[in-house]
């Protein structure tokens, strides 16, 4: 019985996985488009469908409450340059996101420069049922870019996040 | 069929960049709005964080928390545009930034807007203003200016927020300052 379930558990997952940058490769190519001195190289990706986030839910049973995502894809990159520099400063990312959802408007939430680090974080709306459908996230990290890419019913993933936030409110105090 | 097609495209494309323009321009017309940019000149970097949250955004954040917290919800349905702006660098020449902080202030306050907090502690200079309304029942923006040796945060806030939209979040988050606050 043990492996029954197992082996369903495996198909379920490998039916639901791959290991493939295929759906994030519009936004590869956008950037390469904007910076046609850059060449990304893929290092690692992989792609999750709704059945993996519905298994999460059956195997916690609905504590996760993951099951609205529909997709969760990451890829990494090695970015090489030549010789020019590494700058993504005049990069649009906004417009790399929509080259792969171009139905939904996209808008950079948060930007951060750290030292040897950069993130960049957009979400994207659908204007009509206004809601939010996908958060991207790119990290650029020396030689490698990371981009994470979320799409799904996220409305109710934050009213699930903010729940804590507002039972706990009234506790906040000034000195 | 395909001509008629790309001058439709074309015509719908004309017609939303003014709407997209407008836009933005609309919250750079706003009282409540406030230029930061020469004292992120002045700062000779670039912002270590940004964070920009536009009307489409507070509007879906205003539905999505509707149930949970109406009273928060109605505050945020106020908002145009929250910015925040933090500079790090232990390069950030203090005494250039508070000049330049100054210069700002000035502006603001020529301009008719209410400083609230004013705050100089030894190299830390802290201004938070509002712009209010000719009646005063209205704030329509917010500005925060911090600086401090390595660190310069820049906060601004666009809406149409009411005194009692900020009574009743401090009501709501139990902080007896905003509860309290006067600024006529």
């Amino acid at each position: 019985m043990k492996n029954v379930i197992m082996l369903a558990g495996l198909l379920i997952l490998t039916s639901c996985m791959s290991f493939s940058d295929k759906s994030l490769r519009p936004v590869r190519d956008s950037i390469t488009q904007q910076m046609p001195e850059i060449k990304l190289e893929k290092e690692f990706a992989v792609s999750f469908g709704g059945g993996v986030f519905n298994l999460i839910d059956v195997l916690t049973l609905n504590a996760a409450d993951v099951s609205d995502m529909d997709h969760v894809q990451v890829a990494v990159y090695k970015v090489s340059a030549g010789r020019h520099d590494l700058d993504f400063n005049d990069l649009n990312f906004e417009e790399s996101v929509q080259a792969k959802d171009g139905d939904l408007v996209w808008e950079t939430i948060v930007r951060v420069r750290d030292e040897g680090e950069q993130v960049w974080v957009l979400v994207g709306m659908d204007s009509e049922r206004n809601s939010l459908e996908a958060v991207a996230v790119f990290v650029l990290e020396e030689d490698e870019l990371v981009l994470i890419n979320v799409d799904g019913d996220l409305d109710r993933m934050i009213e699930f996040a903010l729940r804590p936030a507002v039972e706990h409110r009234g506790r906040i105090r000034t000195s | 069929m395909k001509m008629l097609k790309r001058v439709m495209l074309v015509i719908f494309f004309l017609s939303v960049i003014p709407l997209v323009m407008a836009a933005g321009n609309d919250v750079q017309d706003h009282p409540g709005f406030v230029d930061f940019s020469d004292l992120a000149l002045i700062a000779n970097t670039e912002p270590t964080v940004e964070i920009s949250l536009k009307a489409p955004l507070l509007n879906m954040i205003t539905n999505l928390i509707r149930n949970e917290d109406d009273e928060a919800a109605d505050f945020i349905s106020k908002l145009l545009r929250v910015t925040v702006n933090v500079f790090e660098s232990s390069a950030l020449d203090i005494g250039e930034v508070a000049g330049s902080m100054e210069a700002i202030a000035d502006d603001l306050d020529y301009q008719g807007w209410e400083r609230v907090v004013r705050v100089r502690e030894d190299d830390d200079h802290v201004d938070v203003y509002f712009r209010l309304s000719d009646d005063a029942e209205i704030i329509h923006g917010i500005a925060i200016m911090i600086a401090a040796p390595g660190e310069t945060v820049l906060v601004n806030i666009v809406g149409d927020i009411s005194m009692d939209d900020i009574s009743a979040l401090g009501r709501r988050f139990d902080i007896d300052e905003l509860v309290d606050l006067d600024v006529n």
